[in-house]
């Protein structure tokens, strides 16, 4: 084969073969492959089927040559050419031989044969060789041998023609052989070539298909379990993992478009050319744009489409152009048109390490803000409510560092809470080193610690404070993050407390003093009634009269003495009106110096345009009394009393003063001495009832006690200012009447103005019978018809059958079964004209627990004065309807 | 081989029939029948190494003999006796190959008699040596020196001819079977 043909065939090859399909590739394959080898085989077959010929031609020859040799022995020993002709003539049977001849040892032909259609033998001798080829021709030499000794030798020369004719048979059969195998060879390998083509065919158009159709759960069928079927495994196992992938890829992926959707902030994705790549429906819905963004939009061209603009469009874009050039994450916040808030968050898009656009998104703040301001104003209310809490609050963590420092500790400490917190609270707060249990107690028990009463002294004014230790539990864990101490000042409480108890005890005294008043009321009016009587009907001068004047004035002091239980117990009914004190002081100024010892004086300064007071002048003129007969015993050697009014302004000031009035005007009267002065123990104490300096039985205790009880019941208070051996002062405080007009003042009435006999009829309810006798004496006197009844039940059963006319009804209130409001109201239902004075020896406070006391309503306190009694009736038989 | 040369151009020489000429040509056909004949073993003494070719005849016959004389035939070394006109029993027995000359035909009937069933291959050349008991005799036809063979005697003391002699014998005296052809 020459060179140029080999380039041919492979251009051809790479050309022509190559587009081939896989089955031809196998059919020209298996084709060239069996030929080749035929061709090789069928020569190689030829050859050595010459070769073997050749060989056994050799072998032949040099056996018949031998044969012929043995045979001529005998001839040639014994010199028989006849017989050795003979033998050489039985050569006619191989026609191949064509020359054969025997030579005797001297190399002289002894016999010969010759074929006859060979009629050129060629030269043969002299014969060195045992055989030889040559042209056309084999030429075989045998020497003949008789033991051991050579003979002569037997020449053959065989015709060669038969050999070519061998080889031109063998050649046929050979190039029979060969296209009778490749006939089948193409047959079979056209069968069998499916075996190998057919699943590679499969397989290729499985994989194409899967990649058209992008469907990676298409598997190719195994055939076998050769490389193709491996590589159909080694397929279907790429596509397993690629249906794996594919799966997991979309899988990625609508979690993602899940993610993208679920979440609360509206995305945005623009790509690297400002191109919008995407967006949520969140992102559609804040900005009010259609669902699916237009092809080929800028981020500008969206938001100009929205159906919302931010309000600060310029704000909106400062800066986009860098972003979208820089790694950087941004954010800010954005108010749109319609007042919401969003915080704009945005960060790079990065591919493979490159920018590829930038993911924005937009997170609904709007209430976050407003909680955020409310938050901050809660956070302002409750810090300005810790601040204006009274007591000190001070958070201290677990560490014993301080975390709140309200304005009340600032204020107590010294110590602004700037400088405070984050110091631990025994550097910065000695004073409470000793509640440092209490707070690791509570930090352990995880419950409020209190510790009470403590004192300690402020300046020089004592303190007493409260201080309780709360933990601070954290939401559910239960876990204690610190403390919050609270001191509170409860000094002031603290002496509430003490006022408390003592007004308690006042009550407790004053109820006590309020009922033995009540019954000694009762026993006073017959004896001061009677009393009376016997002096008015006894002649002045007659001796009687001047005991009757006695039993008098010490009834009348026994019914002092009540009054002012009464009073001190602020029981008693006052009667108020408008008064000038000055004036009561003027008035009373006279019985005072004539009460104290002759060597002391009474000094009285009047002030200017004093404010007028509201109150009962008699009230007054027993405080005036009681502190000055006071002031007389510390001032035993004698000397001054002095007695002064002022009009005060009182105002925030005055709190200093150991005052607890309510702001305003007020007047104010001075009782001064220079006398011994009061200790502490007296000071703390004079109020009490019974207490007294006094030996026993030179004092009630009951002075000052009483005093203090009218006070107040004027809705004053005394201030009282003492140093021993110095002299005291009580300043007594009343609040100013601004408007002079008094509604309360009682029209003045007179009994002597009535001094025409009267004709009407009073009926007397009282179930105590000697009150009621002394009554029924006295308007019987004044010439009154009178009914009596010791009970409601009584005077109703009278009543009922009693025509006459009845225009006053007198009645103790307080009696068994019906009480004398009722009993009115009953009479009243038959008597529509009938009026009433009520009589009783209680207060009037309690009367008024009973529901009687209306205003307007008449009332006489017992005990009974005549007088009294009858300018009462009178008043109010007299008054107009 | 100078020997064989020698023989042999005798041989050739022997066509030309002269009488010594046929008498070399007959010593060489004498030597040569030792090739083409077997001679059974027990013809040969016990450890005897030779085989013997023993001529009842003239000394120059003998003599035409010796120059193949010590050549080795079959492992055994040829040995040339000259056995006079009359010789006895034993040395007649003691021979492989007995040549009668042709002149002591006298003497024919008695050497093949002592020989009995002696297995000696007995050579002649007298008219009738073949009736009297020998085995192979020479003739001359045509001026070429021929042998005729007594099958029938030599196979009764034991003696074969190859083929190849009994093919150039002009006469073969077969068994009596075969007699009747003959």
């Amino acid at each position: 084969m020459g060179k140029t043909e080999q380039k041919t065939r492979d251009q051809r090859g790479s050309g022509l073969i190559g587009r081939l399909s896989i089955r031809s590739k196998l059919l020209v394959l298996v084709m060239v492959v069996s030929s080749s080898a035929l061709v090789l085989v069928s020569a190689a077959f030829v050859l050595y089927q010459q070769y073997t010929f050749r060989q056994r031609l050799v072998k032949d020859s040099a056996t018949q040559a031998r044969m012929l040799a043995e045979n001529c022995i005998g001839a040639l020993s014994f010199r028989d050419r006849k017989d050795a002709q003979e033998v050489l003539n039985s050569l006619r049977a191989k026609p191949d031989i064509a020359y054969a001849a025997l030579y005797q040892e001297n190399d002289e032909v002894f016999a010969a044969y010759r074929r006859p259609e060979f009629s050129d033998p060629p030269q043969v001798t002299p014969v060195t060789y045992r055989h030889r080829f040559e042209g056309s021709w084999l030429l075989v030499k045998e020497k003949i041998v008789l033991n051991d000794t050579v003979i002569g030798s037997v020449f053959l020369q065989t015709d060669l023609r038969q050999l070519d004719e061998i080889f031109w048979q063998s050649f046929l059969v050979a190039v029979l052989a060969s296209l009778g195998v490749l006939l089948l060879a193409f047959f079979i390998s056209a069968r069998l070539q499916g075996l190998i083509s057919a699943p590679i065919t499969h397989l290729a158009k499985v994989a194409e298909t899967v990649s058209r159709k992008e469907d990676y759960r298409m598997r190719a069928s195994k055939k076998g379990e050769d490389e193709i079927g491996d590589l159909t495994d080694a397929f279907n196992n790429m596509l397993d993992q690629v249906e794996k992938r594919d799966l997991a890829l979309r899988e990625s992926e609508e979690l993602l478009r899940a993610v993208f959707e679920s979440t609360g902030d509206g995305m945005l994705i623009v790509n690297a050319e400002r191109l919008v790549a995407g967006y949520n429906q969140r992102f559609a819905s804040i900005w009010q744009l259609a669902a699916a963004p237009l092809e080929q939009t800028t981020d500008r061209g969206l938001f100009a489409n929205a159906g919302l603009r931010s309000r600060d469009s310029k704000f909106f874009w400062t800066g986009m152009d860098e972003l979208y050039n820089s790694r950087d994450v941004s954010m800010d916040e954005v108010q749109l048109e319609d007042d919401r808030t969003f915080e704009r968050f945005s960060s790079p898009l990065i591919k493979n390490d490159e920018q590829a656009g930038r993911i924005w998104s937009f997170r609904e703040i709007t209430y976050r803000k407003r909680a955020d301001v409310e938050l901050k104003q809660l956070r302002h209310l409750l810090s300005n409510i810790i601040d204006s809490m009274p007591s000190v609050l001070v958070g201290v963590d677990t560490a014993g560092r301080i975390t709140q420092w309200n304005r009340e500790a600032e204020k107590l400490t010294g110590i602004s809470a700037d400088v405070a917190r984050r110091r631990p609270l025994a550097d910065v707060a000695p004073r409470w080193a000793g509640v440092a249990g209490r707070i690791a107690q509570a930090i352990r028990e995880g419950k409020p610690q209190k510790e009470q009463n403590i004192r300690s002294i402020e300046g020089q004014v004592e303190k007493i404070s409260d201080i309780t230790v709360y933990p601070l539990i954290s939401g559910n864990v239960e876990t204690v993050e610190g403390v919050v101490i609270r001191v509170d000042d409860v000094t002031e409480r603290v002496k509430l407390d003490e006022q408390l108890r003592h007004a308690q005890k006042l009550e407790s005294v004053g109820r006590l003093a309020g009922s033995v008043a009540h019954d000694l009321n009762n026993l006073l009016s017959p004896m001061l009634g009677y009393a009376q009587l016997l002096r008015l009907e006894l002649e002045e001068g007659d001796p009687q009269h001047t005991k009757a004047s006695e039993i008098e004035k010490a009834a009348l002091g026994a019914r002092a003495l009540v009054q002012q239980l009464l009073a001190f117990s602020r029981k008693q009914v006052l009667k108020m009106k408008v008064v000038d004190l000055d004036e009561v002081i003027a008035n009373f100024t006279d019985i005072l110096q004539r009460t104290v010892r002759p060597n002391i004086k009474i000094q009285v300064t009047q002030t200017a345009n004093l404010m007028h007071i509201k109150a009962d002048v008699t009230q007054l003129e027993q405080i005036l009394m009681n502190l000055v007969v006071n002031a007389q015993d510390a001032v035993p050697e004698g000397g001054t009393i002095a007695i002064a009014t002022a009009n005060v302004e009182l105002g925030q000031t005055e709190k200093g003063k150991n005052l607890n009035l309510a702001p305003g005007p007020y007047v104010v009267f001075t009782v001064s001495d220079q006398g011994t002065g009061m200790d502490a123990y007296t000071l703390q104490n004079m109020f009490e009832p019974f207490f007294t300096t006094k030996e026993a039985g030179q004092g009630t205790g009951l002075g000052l006690a009483t005093i203090d009880g009218i006070v107040k019941q004027h809705h004053g208070q005394i201030d009282v200012h003492s140093q021993l051996g110095r002299g005291t002062s009580f300043e007594i405080f009343f609040p100013g009447v601004t408007d002079k007009k008094d509604q309360s003042e009682s029209q003045p009435v007179s009994a002597e103005s009535n001094s025409a006999p009267p004709a009407e009829t009073i009926l007397v309810v009282e179930d105590t019978a000697s009150v009621r006798e002394l009554v029924c004496e006295i308007l019987h006197k004044q010439g009154y018809q009178v009914i009596d009844h010791g009970n409601a039940e009584d005077c109703m059963k009278f009543m009922a059958g009693f025509d006459e006319p009845v225009q006053l009804l007198l009645t103790d209130i307080v009696m068994p079964g019906i009480n004398g409001g009722e009993l009115y109201d009953r009479l009243r239902a038959i008597r529509p004209d009938l009026r009433v004075v009520y009589m009783s020896g209680y207060s009037e406070e309690v009367i008024d627990r009973q529901g009687i006391l209306k205003p307007g309503v008449d009332f006489i306190q017992k005990p009974i004065a005549v007088q009294d009694l009858l300018e009462k009736v009178s008043a109010v038989l007299h008054r107009e309807r | 081989m100078g020997v064989l040369l020698a023989v042999l151009s005798l041989s050739w020489l022997c066509q030309g029939a002269e009488p010594d000429l046929e008498h070399r040509i007959k010593a060489a056909f004498l030597y040569k029948f030792l090739f083409f004949a077997e001679i059974p073993e027990k013809s040969f003494a016990a450890d005897d190494k030779t085989i013997v070719i023993g001529i009842l005849g003239s000394e120059k016959f003998a003599g035409l003999l010796q120059g193949v004389a010590g050549s080795r035939i079959n492992d055994r070394r040829l040995e040339i006796r000259s056995l006079g006109e009359n010789a006895d029993g034993p040395s007649l027995r003691a021979c492989q190959v007995l040549f009668m000359e042709a002149r002591l035909r006298s003497q024919e009937a008695r050497v093949l008699q002592v020989l009995g069933d002696s297995p000696v291959l007995t050579v002649g050349e007298s008219e009738g040596f073949l009736q009297r008991g020998g085995m192979v005799r020479f003739v001359t036809i045509k001026e070429r020196l021929a042998f005729e063979i007594n099958r029938k005697t030599a196979n009764r003391v034991g003696i074969r001819f190859r083929s190849k002699l009994l093919r150039l014998a002009v006469r073969v005296i077969e068994e009596a079977k075969r007699n009747g052809q003959d």
